[in-house]
C-alpha cells in the first residue's frame, strides 16, 4: 500500500472499497479527491439549511451521500446519512446538530488530505 | 439476579429472578421449573398461569419438605424412599459437587393409571452463590415416539415407501425441536414487552431471542434440507470462496449458538490457498451439524477441534481438503455408528435419555457430502471421543476466478450503454467501471438529456442505461417513464438499472414501479455491478 493510502487509511476511509471502484487507479482518485475539495458542496448545504430550504438541502445532501461514498470518505458519509434521512423523512428536531457534523466531517477529510498529499 | 447475605432475594425484582431462569433453560424443554437457594433450601416455582391468569412465581418455603408432599402424592410406591433419597437437598449438593448436573427419573401413575415417565435435571445457576434449577420433564411420549417413529421409518424403507412415511413422522419428530426455540423467543418476547423503557433489559432478551433464533434456524435449515434430500434435489453450487471467512463464520455461529459454556474450542488450519470453488451455504450446513452433534455429545468441559488441512491433487487446479472435527466426549458404540446416517435416527443412549436433536443432522450431512462427491468416515470409542473425518475434492477458485472475470467483461464488450448521472465525480467512477467491462458509455448529465439521447439513436442501440435518480431538471423516475412510454421498438425493451445513493426497500420499489428493471445501491462495487449486469443481460 503506498504512503498515500496508509494515510487515507488511518483517516478512516474505505480504502479496499474505493480503490476496487477506482480500478486500483491512484491517481485517478486522487484528481477526484481534488475536484470534492473544489466543489464543496457542504457550502450549499449550509446556505440551503440556513434558508430552512429543506428540500433544496435534501437534494445536496443526498448527492453528497453519494459522492463521500463512492470517494470511500467514510466517516463524512456515516455523518451525511444521518441527515439525509432526518431531511428525507422531514424530522428537522436535530438537523442543525447533524449539519455541524457534516460539517465538521468535511473540515476533518480536507485537513487529513492536505497532509496526505 | 440479587442475593443478599446467605439467602436469595426471592421478594426482589422478579422479572430479574424470570429472565435469569428463562435465559438458563431457554434451550431446553420442561414442564416445571423451580429454582431453590443451596443454602437455605427455599426455593420459588414458576407457573406460566397463576390465578390471575399471568406468569409469576409462586413460593417454596422448604424443598425438602415439598419434595417429600409432592412424590408421596404422584410418584409410583415402590421407588418412593430411594427417589425421596435421591432428591433431598443434601444429596443434590453432593451430587452438584461432582459434576455440572444431576439427574433423576420417577414414574407417575396418573388417573387413567398411565405411567408417565419424568426425568428431574438440577443444576447451578450461579455455584458460588448456590442457586439451583430444578427443572423437570416428562419423557414418555418422547421416548416413545422416537423409538416407534425409528421402527416405522425403517419398516417404510424396506417396503419402498419411505418417502410418505418419512415425512409424517418428520413433522411429529420436528414439533419439539421446533417449539423448543420458540418458547424461549416467546418468553423472551414477552419479558421485553414488560420491560419497554429499559434498554438493557431489552438487548438481554434480544441476545436469548438471537440465540433461539440461531437455534431454529439450524432446525428448519435441515428440514429443508431433508426435504430436499427427499426429492433427490440436492444441489451443490460451487462459487470461488475465502475458506477463512467461512470458518470465522461458523466459529462465529458455533461459539455463540451451541457450544457449551466450558467446553473449550478451536480451529486448526494448514492451507496453502485461501480461494476453493465451494458451495459456502452447504459447506457451512456440513460443520455446523456436525459440530453441534460433537457439543451435544461432549461433556460440559470437554475439547472440540476443527481440523482442516489441505492436500495436494494430480493437477495443480485440483486438491483435496481434509476436515476433521474431533471430540473427547462419550463416543458412539460400534452398533450405532452403523446407523448414524439413516434419517432420524437417534442413538440408544439420546433416545433414553432424551437428549435434544432432530436425528436429522447427520443425515443431511451424508447427503450433501454424497452430492459433492466427497467422503465422511468416522472412528469412535466409547468414554474416549469421536473423529468425523471428511475429505473433500475441491479446485483452486484463483484460476476459475479470473476465468469468471474474462466472461463477465465479455458480457458488455461491444456493447453500448447510457450513464445518466448529474454528479461529475460519480459519472467518472462509474463511466471507469463500465469501461473496465467493456462497454462504449455514453453520458447524460439529467433525465431529460437521457430522454434525448434515447430517442435520438436509432432503436436498439443501448443495452444498457445506468439511471441516477435524484437530478436536477428530471429525475430518474420521470425519465423512464418517459423511454417506457415513447412508443419505441426498445421502449419496453431496453434495460435500466436504478443507481442510485437510495437504497430503502420503498426506494427499490419506486424504481420497479417507473419500470426499472433492477437497482444497485451506491456507494458501487465492482463484483456487484458485473453480477447485476450479468443476470440483467441473461
Amino acid at each position: 500500500m503506498s504512503a498515500f493510502l496508509e494515510k487515507f487509511a488511518a483517516y478512516g476511509a474505505d480504502v479496499d472499497g474505493v480503490m476496487d471502484r477506482f480500478m486500483e487507479d491512484e491517481e485517478l482518485l486522487m484528481v477526484c479527491l481534488d475536484q470534492f475539495v473544489a466543489d464543496d458542496e457542504v457550502e450549499q448545504l449550509k446556505e440551503q439549511m440556513g434558508k430552512q430550504d429543506y428540500e433544496q438541502a435534501f437534494e445536496v445532501a443526498h448527492a453528497l451521500k453519494g459522492v463521500s461514498g463512492n470517494l470511500g470518505l467514510t466517516p463524512l458519509f456515516d455523518a451525511t446519512c444521518v441527515l439525509v434521512e432526518s431531511l428525507r423523512h422531514k424530522v428537522y428536531d436535530h438537523v442543525e446538530e447533524e449539519l455541524s457534523e457534516v460539517v465538521k466531517q468535511r473540515e476533518e477529510f480536507v485537513k487529513a488530505y492536505e497532509q496526505m498529499k | 439476579m440479587k442475593v443478599e447475605g446467605s439467602e436469595i432475594n426471592l421478594r426482589g425484582n422478579e422479572q430479574d429472578l424470570e429472565s435469569a431462569l428463562l435465559r438458563y433453560v431457554c434451550c431446553r424443554e420442561y414442564c416445571e421449573i423451580i429454582i431453590v437457594d443451596g443454602k437455605t433450601n427455599r426455593g420459588k416455582v414458576w407457573l406460566p398461569n397463576l390465578d390471575g391468569g399471568s406468569a409469576g412465581f409462586e413460593e417454596i418455603e422448604d424443598m425438602d419438605a415439598d419434595s417429600m408432599e409432592y412424590f408421596k402424592k404422584h410418584a409410583t410406591p415402590n421407588n418412593l424412599e430411594a427417589l425421596l433419597e435421591k432428591t433431598r437437598m443434601s444429596r443434590i449438593r453432593e451430587e452438584l459437587a461432582k459434576s455440572d448436573s444431576y439427574e433423576v427419573f420417577f414414574e407417575e401413575k396418573t388417573a387413567s393409571s398411565a405411567t408417565q415417565y419424568y426425568r428431574i435435571e438440577f443444576s447451578y445457576i450461579d455455584r458460588e452463590q448456590e442457586l439451583i434449577c430444578v427443572s423437570s420433564t416428562n419423557i414418555t411420549a418422547h421416548v416413545t415416539k422416537t423409538r416407534e417413529q425409528q421402527e416405522l421409518v425403517k419398516h417404510s424403507y424396506e417396503l419402498g415407501e419411505a418417502a410418505q412415511n418419512a415425512k409424517n413422522n418428520f413433522f411429529a419428530n420436528m414439533s419439539h425441536e421446533i417449539r423448543t426455540p420458540l418458547n424461549a423467543i416467546v418468553g423472551m418476547a414477552e419479558i421485553a414487552k414488560m420491560d419497554v423503557h429499559n434498554p438493557k433489559k431489552i438487548m438481554e432478551c434480544m441476545d436469548i431471542m438471537l440465540s433461539a433464533c440461531q437455534n431454529l434456524t439450524n432446525v428448519v435449515s435441515n428440514i429443508l434440507d431433508t426435504s430436499s434430500m427427499q426429492s433427490g434435489s440436492v444441489k451443490i453450487v460451487p462459487n470461488p470462496t475465502d475458506i477463512h471467512q467461512v470458518l470465522e463464520k461458523v466459529e462465529k455461529e458455533f461459539v455463540e449458538g451451541f457450544k457449551k459454556p466450558n467446553q473449550t474450542f478451536k480451529i486448526e488450519k494448514d492451507l496453502k490457498h485461501s480461494k476453493f470453488m465451494l458451495d459456502a451455504t452447504r459447506a457451512i450446513r456440513v460443520a455446523m451439524n456436525l459440530l453441534t452433534n460433537a457439543a451435544n455429545f461432549t461433556a460440559g468441559n470437554g475439547e472440540i477441534t476443527l481440523r482442516v488441512t489441505e492436500l495436494p491433487g494430480k493437477t495443480s487446479r485440483k486438491g483435496f481438503l481434509k476436515i476433521e472435527i474431533i471430540d473427547n466426549g462419550k463416543g458412539i458404540s460400534e452398533e450405532d455408528i452403523q446407523h448414524v446416517f439413516e434419517p432420524f435416527y437417534r442413538d440408544h443412549d439420546t433416545a433414553e435419555n432424551y437428549l435434544s436433536g432432530t436425528g436429522l443432522g447427520l443425515s443431511v450431512v451424508k447427503s450433501i457430502v454424497d452430492a459433492k462427491g466427497a467422503t465422511i468416515e468416522i472412528t469412535s470409542k466409547p468414554h474416549e471421543g469421536t473423529t468425523v473425518t471428511i475429505v473433500d475434492p475441491v479446485e483452486y477458485a484463483e484460476e476459475k476466478k479470473k476465468v469468471a472475470v474474462e466472461e463477465e467483461d465479455q458480457a458488455l464488450s461491444g456493447k453500448r450503454v447510457l450513464l445518466v448521472e448529474d454528479q461529475p465525480i460519480n459519472m467518472l467512477v462509474a463511466k471507469r467501471m463500465l469501461e473496465r467491462f467493456g462497454a462504449q458509455v455514453d453520458t447524460a448529465e439529467h433525465g431529460r438529456f437521457a430522454v434525448e439521447q434515447f430517442m435520438n439513436q436509432p432503436e436498439n442501440t443501448y443495452a444498457l442505461i445506468f439511471m441516477d435518480i435524484q437530478m436536477p431538471i428530471m429525475d430518474g423516475y420521470e425519465a423512464t417513464r418517459q423511454i417506457r412510454s415513447s412508443g419505441r421498438a426498445d421502449a419496453e425493451t431496453v434495460k435500466i438499472i436504478a443507481m442510485t445513493a437510495n437504497v430503502l426497500p420503498e426506494d427499490i420499489e419506486s424504481a420497479k414501479e417507473s419500470g426499472m428493471d433492477a437497482h444497485i445501491g451506491k456507494p458501487i462495487l465492482t463484483d456487484e455491478l458485473k453480477t447485476l449486469i450479468v443476470s440483467v443481460l441473461d
